[in-house]
Protein backbone atom coordinates (compact mmCIF):
# COMPACT_ATOMS: atom_id res chain seq x y z
CA UNK A 1 0.00 0.00 0.00
CA UNK A 2 2.52 2.19 0.86
CA UNK A 3 4.14 1.11 -2.01
CA UNK A 4 1.57 2.33 -4.32
CA UNK A 5 0.71 5.57 -2.60
CA UNK A 6 4.79 6.60 -2.78
CA UNK A 7 4.33 5.50 -6.58
CA UNK A 8 1.39 7.41 -7.20
CA UNK A 9 3.21 10.85 -5.19
CA UNK A 10 6.08 10.15 -7.94
CA UNK A 11 3.74 10.87 -10.88
CA UNK A 12 1.93 13.31 -8.72
CA UNK A 13 5.24 14.75 -8.73
CA UNK A 14 6.06 14.63 -12.38
CA UNK A 15 3.06 16.29 -13.28
CA UNK A 16 3.00 19.34 -10.90
CA UNK A 17 6.29 18.80 -8.81
CA UNK A 18 7.53 22.15 -9.47
CA UNK A 19 4.10 24.00 -7.96
CA UNK A 20 3.78 21.26 -4.86
CA UNK A 21 7.41 22.69 -4.36
CA UNK A 22 6.59 26.01 -5.17
CA UNK A 23 3.68 26.33 -2.27
CA UNK A 24 5.48 24.42 -0.17
CA UNK A 25 3.00 21.06 -0.24
CA UNK A 26 3.32 18.40 1.91
CA UNK A 27 2.75 15.99 -1.20
CA UNK A 28 6.35 17.54 -2.78
CA UNK A 29 9.17 14.89 -2.80
CA UNK A 30 12.62 15.73 -1.12
CA UNK A 31 15.84 14.46 -2.57
CA UNK A 32 16.87 11.86 -0.75
CA UNK A 33 18.59 8.42 -0.26
CA UNK A 34 16.11 5.69 -0.06
CA UNK A 35 16.90 2.49 2.26
CA UNK A 36 14.11 -0.49 1.72
CA UNK A 37 11.27 2.58 1.22
CA UNK A 38 12.22 4.54 3.82
CA UNK A 39 14.16 8.08 3.93
CA UNK A 40 17.79 7.34 4.40
CA UNK A 41 19.29 10.50 6.27
CA UNK A 42 23.36 11.27 4.50
CA UNK A 43 24.90 10.75 7.95
CA UNK A 44 27.67 8.17 9.16
CA UNK A 45 25.73 6.39 11.42
CA UNK A 46 22.59 6.16 8.97
CA UNK A 47 24.82 4.83 6.46
CA UNK A 48 26.63 2.48 8.43
CA UNK A 49 23.61 1.12 10.25
CA UNK A 50 21.83 0.72 6.56
CA UNK A 51 25.13 -0.46 4.91
CA UNK A 52 26.89 -2.53 7.62
CA UNK A 53 29.13 -3.91 4.85
CA UNK A 54 29.40 -0.40 3.22
CA UNK A 55 32.15 -1.15 0.20
CA UNK A 56 34.37 1.61 -1.43
CA UNK A 57 32.24 1.28 -4.60
CA UNK A 58 28.86 3.15 -4.69
CA UNK A 59 26.32 2.91 -7.53
CA UNK A 60 23.43 6.06 -7.25
CA UNK A 61 20.85 4.99 -9.13
CA UNK A 62 18.69 7.88 -10.13
CA UNK A 63 15.53 6.84 -11.59
CA UNK A 64 13.56 9.13 -14.34
CA UNK A 65 10.57 11.83 -14.72
CA UNK A 66 7.63 10.18 -12.28
CA UNK A 67 9.30 7.16 -11.25
CA UNK A 68 10.54 6.25 -7.99
CA UNK A 69 12.98 3.92 -6.93
CA UNK A 70 10.53 0.92 -7.92
CA UNK A 71 11.21 1.53 -11.44
CA UNK A 72 14.85 -0.57 -10.92
CA UNK A 73 12.55 -3.45 -9.79
CA UNK A 74 13.02 -6.32 -12.00
CA UNK A 75 9.88 -8.69 -13.24
CA UNK A 76 9.49 -10.97 -10.61
CA UNK A 77 10.81 -14.30 -13.14
CA UNK A 78 13.16 -12.00 -14.71
CA UNK A 79 14.92 -11.86 -10.87
CA UNK A 80 14.49 -15.07 -9.86
CA UNK A 81 16.32 -16.50 -13.04
CA UNK A 82 19.79 -14.10 -12.29
CA UNK A 83 20.51 -17.05 -9.74
CA UNK A 84 19.81 -20.83 -9.80
CA UNK A 85 18.66 -20.89 -6.30
CA UNK A 86 15.90 -17.83 -6.76
CA UNK A 87 17.50 -15.82 -4.07
CA UNK A 88 17.93 -13.19 -6.60
CA UNK A 89 19.18 -9.49 -6.60
CA UNK A 90 16.14 -7.77 -7.75
CA UNK A 91 17.45 -4.81 -9.28
CA UNK A 92 20.68 -3.28 -11.27
CA UNK A 93 21.56 -1.78 -7.87
CA UNK A 94 21.53 -5.10 -6.33
CA UNK A 95 22.70 -7.35 -8.97
CA UNK A 96 25.85 -4.32 -8.94
CA UNK A 97 26.48 -5.06 -5.35
CA UNK A 98 26.13 -9.07 -5.87
CA UNK A 99 28.27 -9.11 -9.03
CA UNK A 100 30.95 -6.40 -8.53
CA UNK A 101 30.68 -5.22 -5.08
CA UNK A 102 29.27 -1.87 -5.09
CA UNK A 103 26.99 -0.01 -2.69
CA UNK A 104 24.01 0.67 -3.94
CA UNK A 105 21.96 4.14 -3.28
CA UNK A 106 18.64 4.74 -4.51
CA UNK A 107 18.02 8.74 -4.91
CA UNK A 108 14.14 9.44 -5.10
CA UNK A 109 13.35 13.17 -6.00
CA UNK A 110 10.50 15.73 -6.92
CA UNK A 111 11.09 14.98 -11.04
CA UNK A 112 8.73 18.06 -11.61
CA UNK A 113 11.15 20.19 -10.53
CA UNK A 114 13.89 21.87 -12.79
CA UNK A 115 16.46 19.85 -13.85
CA UNK A 116 19.16 22.28 -13.54
CA UNK A 117 16.99 22.73 -9.65
CA UNK A 118 17.68 18.54 -9.38
CA UNK A 119 21.60 18.85 -10.72
CA UNK A 120 22.23 21.35 -7.99
CA UNK A 121 20.64 19.32 -5.07
CA UNK A 122 22.35 15.75 -6.26
CA UNK A 123 25.55 17.79 -6.49
CA UNK A 124 25.19 18.96 -3.13
CA UNK A 125 23.90 15.30 -1.47
CA UNK A 126 26.97 13.75 -3.21
CA UNK A 127 29.08 16.31 -1.42
CA UNK A 128 27.63 15.42 2.24
CA UNK A 129 27.77 12.08 0.62
CA UNK A 130 31.67 11.97 0.45
CA UNK A 131 31.74 13.33 3.89
CA UNK A 132 29.64 11.00 5.55
CA UNK A 133 29.88 7.61 4.14
CA UNK A 134 31.18 5.28 6.58
CA UNK A 135 34.60 3.54 4.18
CA UNK A 136 36.99 4.73 2.33
CA UNK A 137 34.96 6.00 -0.87
CA UNK A 138 37.15 4.33 -4.50
CA UNK A 139 34.49 5.15 -6.96
CA UNK A 140 31.03 6.57 -7.70
CA UNK A 141 28.99 5.28 -10.26
CA UNK A 142 26.26 7.47 -11.78
CA UNK A 143 23.55 5.16 -13.40
CA UNK A 144 20.48 7.76 -14.63
CA UNK A 145 17.48 6.20 -16.25
CA UNK A 146 15.68 8.99 -18.37
CA UNK A 147 15.11 12.18 -16.81
CA UNK A 148 17.63 10.63 -14.07
CA UNK A 149 20.40 10.49 -16.84
CA UNK A 150 20.63 14.48 -17.47
CA UNK A 151 20.09 15.34 -13.78
CA UNK A 152 23.61 13.13 -13.46
CA UNK A 153 24.96 15.39 -16.31
CA UNK A 154 23.23 18.61 -14.59
CA UNK A 155 24.69 17.59 -11.33
CA UNK A 156 28.35 16.84 -12.83
CA UNK A 157 27.58 20.19 -14.59
CA UNK A 158 27.80 21.72 -11.16
CA UNK A 159 30.24 20.17 -9.63
CA UNK A 160 32.65 20.99 -11.92
CA UNK A 161 32.08 24.48 -11.94
CA UNK A 162 32.11 24.51 -8.00
CA UNK A 163 35.00 22.38 -8.19
CA UNK A 164 33.32 19.39 -5.58
CA UNK A 165 35.03 16.81 -4.48
CA UNK A 166 32.94 13.83 -5.29
CA UNK A 167 33.54 14.73 -9.17
CA UNK A 168 36.62 13.09 -8.77
CA UNK A 169 35.51 9.96 -7.83
CA UNK A 170 32.67 9.27 -10.86
CA UNK A 171 34.98 7.44 -12.76
CA UNK A 172 31.58 5.95 -15.41
CA UNK A 173 28.15 7.37 -15.71
CA UNK A 174 25.79 4.78 -17.45
CA UNK A 175 22.32 6.37 -19.10
CA UNK A 176 19.56 4.64 -19.99
CA UNK A 177 16.85 5.87 -22.65
CA UNK A 178 18.10 9.64 -21.78
CA UNK A 179 16.89 12.02 -24.18
CA UNK A 180 20.37 13.90 -24.15
CA UNK A 181 18.76 15.47 -27.34
CA UNK A 182 15.60 16.54 -26.19
CA UNK A 183 12.29 14.49 -26.14
CA UNK A 184 10.32 15.54 -29.39
CA UNK A 185 6.95 15.08 -27.93
CA UNK A 186 7.42 17.45 -25.47
CA UNK A 187 8.47 19.78 -28.04
CA UNK A 188 5.32 19.24 -30.06
CA UNK A 189 3.31 19.33 -26.46
CA UNK A 190 5.06 23.11 -26.17
CA UNK A 191 3.97 23.74 -30.35
CA UNK A 192 0.47 22.78 -29.56
CA UNK A 193 0.17 24.48 -26.42
CA UNK A 194 1.14 27.69 -28.67
CA UNK A 195 -1.03 27.20 -30.83
CA UNK A 196 -4.05 26.84 -28.66
CA UNK A 197 -3.08 29.88 -26.71
CA UNK A 198 -2.58 32.00 -30.18
CA UNK A 199 -6.29 31.05 -31.17
CA UNK A 200 -8.75 33.69 -29.85
CA UNK A 201 -11.59 31.55 -28.64
CA UNK A 202 -11.80 30.99 -24.44
CA UNK A 203 -12.27 26.82 -24.93
CA UNK A 204 -8.88 26.36 -26.57
CA UNK A 205 -7.02 29.21 -24.37
CA UNK A 206 -8.24 26.86 -21.61
CA UNK A 207 -6.75 24.09 -23.12
CA UNK A 208 -3.87 25.70 -23.45
CA UNK A 209 -3.75 26.54 -20.04
CA UNK A 210 -4.19 23.06 -18.99
CA UNK A 211 -1.35 21.74 -20.86
CA UNK A 212 1.00 24.64 -19.43
CA UNK A 213 0.48 23.60 -16.18
CA UNK A 214 2.68 20.60 -17.27
CA UNK A 215 5.72 20.74 -14.73
CA UNK A 216 9.42 22.44 -15.23
CA UNK A 217 10.74 19.11 -15.53
CA UNK A 218 8.61 18.22 -18.04
CA UNK A 219 9.28 20.97 -20.12
CA UNK A 220 12.90 20.90 -19.51
CA UNK A 221 13.44 17.46 -21.02
CA UNK A 222 12.14 18.85 -25.06
CA UNK A 223 15.84 20.26 -25.37
CA UNK A 224 17.42 18.47 -22.45
CA UNK A 225 18.02 22.06 -20.51
CA UNK A 226 20.80 21.54 -18.26
CA UNK A 227 21.14 24.92 -16.93
CA UNK A 228 18.68 27.84 -15.96
CA UNK A 229 20.11 29.55 -19.45
CA UNK A 230 19.24 26.50 -21.47
CA UNK A 231 15.83 27.40 -21.87
CA UNK A 232 16.81 31.10 -23.95
CA UNK A 233 17.41 28.57 -26.64
CA UNK A 234 14.14 26.97 -26.62
CA UNK A 235 12.45 27.99 -30.30
CA UNK A 236 9.00 28.17 -30.79
CA UNK A 237 9.30 25.51 -33.86
CA UNK A 238 8.62 21.69 -33.87
CA UNK A 239 12.90 20.64 -34.86
CA UNK A 240 12.42 17.60 -36.33
CA UNK A 241 16.05 16.89 -35.85
CA UNK A 242 17.11 16.71 -31.85
CA UNK A 243 19.17 20.24 -31.90
CA UNK A 244 23.19 19.79 -30.46
CA UNK A 245 23.18 20.04 -26.60
CA UNK A 246 25.31 23.20 -25.49
CA UNK A 247 26.90 21.56 -22.12
CA UNK A 248 28.62 19.10 -23.83
CA UNK A 249 29.50 15.46 -21.86
CA UNK A 250 32.54 15.69 -19.19
CA UNK A 251 35.62 14.61 -21.04
CA UNK A 252 37.52 13.17 -17.60
CA UNK A 253 34.11 10.73 -17.11
CA UNK A 254 33.53 7.52 -18.99
CA UNK A 255 29.88 7.89 -20.31
CA UNK A 256 28.05 4.74 -21.56
CA UNK A 257 24.67 4.84 -23.35
CA UNK A 258 21.70 2.49 -23.74
CA UNK A 259 19.29 3.11 -26.09
CA UNK A 260 16.17 0.58 -26.94
CA UNK A 261 14.12 0.45 -30.26
CA UNK A 262 10.73 -0.62 -30.50
CA UNK A 263 10.94 -1.34 -34.13
CA UNK A 264 13.27 -3.25 -36.18
CA UNK A 265 13.10 -0.70 -39.26
CA UNK A 266 15.85 1.54 -39.11
CA UNK A 267 13.75 4.66 -39.72
CA UNK A 268 10.73 4.02 -37.13
CA UNK A 269 13.69 3.25 -34.73
CA UNK A 270 15.35 7.00 -35.35
CA UNK A 271 12.41 8.26 -35.29
CA UNK A 272 10.42 6.75 -32.58
CA UNK A 273 13.30 4.81 -30.94
CA UNK A 274 11.86 3.20 -27.32
CA UNK A 275 8.45 5.33 -28.22
CA UNK A 276 9.28 8.11 -26.17
CA UNK A 277 13.18 9.43 -26.66
CA UNK A 278 14.30 8.59 -30.41
CA UNK A 279 17.94 6.99 -30.81
CA UNK A 280 19.64 9.79 -32.30
CA UNK A 281 18.80 11.42 -28.56
CA UNK A 282 19.58 8.65 -26.54
CA UNK A 283 22.21 7.70 -27.90
CA UNK A 284 23.53 11.32 -27.89
CA UNK A 285 23.99 11.30 -32.12
CA UNK A 286 26.40 8.39 -31.18
CA UNK A 287 24.94 5.83 -33.80
CA UNK A 288 26.54 6.35 -37.05
CA UNK A 289 24.04 6.68 -39.35
CA UNK A 290 22.12 9.66 -37.72
CA UNK A 291 25.27 12.00 -36.63
CA UNK A 292 28.73 11.87 -36.24
CA UNK A 293 30.20 9.56 -33.41
CA UNK A 294 31.32 11.52 -30.38
CA UNK A 295 31.58 8.28 -27.95
CA UNK A 296 33.46 5.12 -28.90
CA UNK A 297 31.27 2.18 -30.36
CA UNK A 298 31.64 0.21 -27.31
CA UNK A 299 30.11 2.59 -24.89
CA UNK A 300 26.37 2.70 -27.05
CA UNK A 301 24.40 -0.18 -26.84
CA UNK A 302 21.22 -0.31 -28.74
CA UNK A 303 18.55 -2.81 -27.55
CA UNK A 304 15.89 -3.74 -29.92
CA UNK A 305 12.64 -4.62 -28.67
CA UNK A 306 12.94 -2.69 -25.41
CA UNK A 307 10.09 0.23 -24.79
CA UNK A 308 11.13 3.13 -22.65
CA UNK A 309 10.46 1.71 -19.39
CA UNK A 310 11.77 -2.04 -19.85
CA UNK A 311 15.35 0.00 -20.03
CA UNK A 312 15.44 0.38 -16.21
CA UNK A 313 14.83 -3.02 -15.57
CA UNK A 314 15.96 -5.97 -18.60
CA UNK A 315 18.54 -8.22 -18.07
CA UNK A 316 19.57 -7.89 -21.28
CA UNK A 317 19.93 -3.81 -20.42
CA UNK A 318 22.04 -5.16 -17.31
CA UNK A 319 24.45 -7.06 -18.96
CA UNK A 320 25.77 -3.92 -20.47
CA UNK A 321 25.77 -1.94 -17.52
CA UNK A 322 27.77 -4.90 -15.62
CA UNK A 323 30.39 -5.65 -18.58
CA UNK A 324 30.76 -2.05 -18.56
CA UNK A 325 31.83 -1.56 -14.58
CA UNK A 326 33.87 -4.86 -14.34
CA UNK A 327 36.92 -3.22 -13.19
CA UNK A 328 39.18 -3.78 -16.63
CA UNK A 329 36.88 -1.73 -18.38
CA UNK A 330 37.57 1.69 -16.66
CA UNK A 331 41.58 0.79 -16.02
CA UNK A 332 42.57 0.12 -19.72
CA UNK A 333 42.18 -2.10 -21.92
CA UNK A 334 39.06 -0.47 -23.78
CA UNK A 335 39.81 -1.81 -26.94
CA UNK A 336 39.07 -5.19 -25.99
CA UNK A 337 36.43 -4.35 -23.91
CA UNK A 338 34.87 -2.72 -26.68
CA UNK A 339 35.31 -5.68 -28.75
CA UNK A 340 33.57 -7.88 -26.06
CA UNK A 341 30.61 -5.35 -26.01
CA UNK A 342 30.03 -5.15 -30.06
CA UNK A 343 29.60 -9.37 -29.82
CA UNK A 344 27.38 -9.15 -27.39
CA UNK A 345 25.10 -6.71 -28.56
CA UNK A 346 24.01 -5.41 -32.07
CA UNK B 1 7.06 13.18 5.61
CA UNK B 2 4.55 12.66 7.97
CA UNK B 3 1.10 11.07 6.86
CA UNK B 4 -1.01 14.31 8.23
CA UNK B 5 1.71 16.46 6.20
CA UNK B 6 0.99 14.12 3.01
CA UNK B 7 -3.16 14.34 4.10
CA UNK B 8 -2.83 19.03 4.52
CA UNK B 9 -0.54 18.39 1.02
CA UNK B 10 -3.78 16.71 -0.39
CA UNK B 11 -6.42 19.23 0.94
CA UNK B 12 -4.14 22.01 -0.10
CA UNK B 13 -3.97 20.58 -3.74
CA UNK B 14 -8.01 19.81 -3.22
CA UNK B 15 -8.86 23.09 -2.85
CA UNK B 16 -5.79 24.88 -5.22
CA UNK B 17 -7.84 22.90 -8.28
CA UNK B 18 -11.15 23.61 -7.56
CA UNK B 19 -10.76 27.50 -6.92
CA UNK B 20 -8.68 27.36 -9.77
CA UNK B 21 -10.85 25.41 -11.85
CA UNK B 22 -14.14 27.62 -10.80
CA UNK B 23 -11.97 30.94 -11.94
CA UNK B 24 -11.10 29.33 -15.64
CA UNK B 25 -14.46 28.13 -15.98
CA UNK B 26 -16.31 31.42 -15.26
CA UNK B 27 -14.27 33.25 -17.24
CA UNK B 28 -14.71 30.80 -20.61
CA UNK B 29 -18.70 30.84 -19.46
CA UNK B 30 -18.93 34.80 -19.21
CA UNK B 31 -16.09 35.19 -22.66
CA UNK B 32 -18.58 32.78 -24.91
CA UNK B 33 -21.32 34.44 -23.93
CA UNK B 34 -20.01 37.70 -24.42
CA UNK B 35 -19.52 37.39 -28.01
CA UNK B 36 -23.03 36.49 -28.41
CA UNK B 37 -24.48 38.85 -25.99
CA UNK B 38 -22.37 41.88 -28.28
CA UNK B 39 -24.09 41.07 -31.46
CA UNK B 40 -27.36 40.71 -29.82
CA UNK B 41 -26.96 44.43 -28.36
CA UNK B 42 -26.16 45.49 -31.59
CA UNK B 43 -30.07 44.27 -33.11
CA UNK B 44 -32.02 47.69 -31.59
CA UNK B 45 -35.24 45.77 -30.75
CA UNK B 46 -33.64 42.86 -28.99
CA UNK B 47 -30.88 45.64 -27.52
CA UNK B 48 -32.63 46.46 -24.25
CA UNK B 49 -33.92 42.97 -22.88
CA UNK B 50 -30.28 41.58 -24.28
CA UNK B 51 -28.73 44.01 -21.49
CA UNK B 52 -31.18 42.58 -18.95
CA UNK B 53 -30.57 39.30 -19.79
CA UNK B 54 -26.59 39.67 -20.22
CA UNK B 55 -26.61 41.17 -16.31
CA UNK B 56 -28.65 38.73 -15.07
CA UNK B 57 -26.30 35.96 -17.10
CA UNK B 58 -22.91 37.65 -15.65
CA UNK B 59 -24.47 38.07 -12.30
CA UNK B 60 -25.61 34.32 -12.06
CA UNK B 61 -22.33 32.60 -13.22
CA UNK B 62 -20.55 35.14 -10.80
CA UNK B 63 -22.68 34.17 -8.03
CA UNK B 64 -22.73 30.98 -9.07
CA UNK B 65 -18.86 30.44 -8.88
CA UNK B 66 -18.38 32.87 -5.65
CA UNK B 67 -20.92 30.41 -4.00
CA UNK B 68 -18.51 27.28 -5.37
CA UNK B 69 -15.25 28.73 -3.94
CA UNK B 70 -17.10 29.88 -0.75
CA UNK B 71 -17.72 26.13 -0.14
CA UNK B 72 -14.27 25.05 -1.34
CA UNK B 73 -12.76 27.61 1.34
CA UNK B 74 -14.96 26.77 4.22
CA UNK B 75 -14.60 22.75 3.66
CA UNK B 76 -10.84 23.33 3.53
CA UNK B 77 -10.75 25.47 6.92
CA UNK B 78 -13.25 22.13 8.44
CA UNK B 79 -9.90 19.54 7.11
CA UNK B 80 -7.69 22.13 8.13
CA UNK B 81 -9.44 22.26 12.02
CA UNK B 82 -9.68 18.62 11.63
CA UNK B 83 -5.88 17.75 10.40
CA UNK B 84 -4.96 20.33 13.15
CA UNK B 85 -6.51 18.22 15.95
CA UNK B 86 -5.07 15.48 14.81
CA UNK B 87 -1.83 16.93 15.01
CA UNK B 88 -2.33 17.58 18.32
CA UNK B 89 -3.23 14.25 19.40
CA UNK B 90 -0.52 12.53 17.88
CA UNK B 91 1.69 15.42 19.26
CA UNK B 92 0.83 14.62 22.82
CA UNK B 93 0.66 11.18 21.71
CA UNK B 94 4.76 11.22 21.15
CA UNK B 95 5.29 13.80 24.45
CA UNK B 96 3.91 10.63 26.34
CA UNK B 97 5.82 8.17 24.65
CA UNK B 98 8.92 10.55 25.44
CA UNK B 99 7.76 11.01 29.19
CA UNK B 100 7.61 6.85 29.63
CA UNK B 101 10.97 6.25 27.69
CA UNK B 102 12.74 8.86 29.84
CA UNK B 103 11.29 7.62 32.93
CA UNK B 104 13.70 5.77 35.03
CA UNK B 105 12.48 2.12 35.27
CA UNK B 106 10.80 1.92 38.64
CA UNK B 107 11.07 -1.45 40.73
CA UNK B 108 8.01 -3.67 40.84
CA UNK B 109 5.79 -2.83 43.20
CA UNK B 110 5.11 -5.32 45.95
CA UNK B 111 1.17 -6.07 46.62
CA UNK B 112 0.03 -7.49 49.33
CA UNK B 113 -3.21 -9.41 49.20
CA UNK B 114 -6.09 -8.32 51.26
CA UNK B 115 -7.84 -10.50 53.55
CA UNK B 116 -10.30 -12.87 51.45
CA UNK B 117 -8.93 -11.97 48.01
CA UNK B 118 -7.92 -14.64 45.73
CA UNK B 119 -4.21 -13.43 44.82
CA UNK B 120 -2.26 -10.74 44.76
CA UNK B 121 -4.07 -7.93 42.44
CA UNK B 122 -2.00 -4.74 41.35
CA UNK B 123 -5.03 -2.73 41.58
CA UNK B 124 -6.12 0.56 38.63
CA UNK B 125 -2.53 2.03 37.81
CA UNK B 126 -1.99 4.78 39.88
CA UNK B 127 -1.86 8.83 38.49
CA UNK B 128 1.64 9.98 37.77
CA UNK B 129 0.61 12.93 38.52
Amino acid sequence: MAKRLDGLLGVLNGAVGDYLARTDNGLATPMQLIHRGAPLPVDRAALAEAHPHATGRVVVLLPGIMCTETVWQLPRTAASATRPDGAAATDYGAMLARDLGFTPLYLRYNTGLAIPDNGASLAALLESLVGEYPAPLTEILLLGFSMGGLVARSACHVAHQRGQHWLRLVRRAIYLGTPHRGAPFERLGRTVARLLQSVDDPVTRLLADIANLRSDGVKDLGDADLRHEDRARRTPTVGLRDPAHPVALLPQIEHYLVAGTLSPAPWLAALFGDTLVPLGSATDGAVPELAGAELPAGHVKVVPGLAHLTLAHHSAVYAHIRSWCEPDTALGDKSSAAQANDSASR
Amino acid sequence: MTTLKKWRGLKALVQDSVDSVSHAVERVQKETTKRWFDVAERVEPVAKPTRVVRAVHDTGVTGIHELIRFTNRVVGAVADGVIDALEKIEAKKAAQADETAQAPARPPEETVASPGSEGAHPGPPRDPL
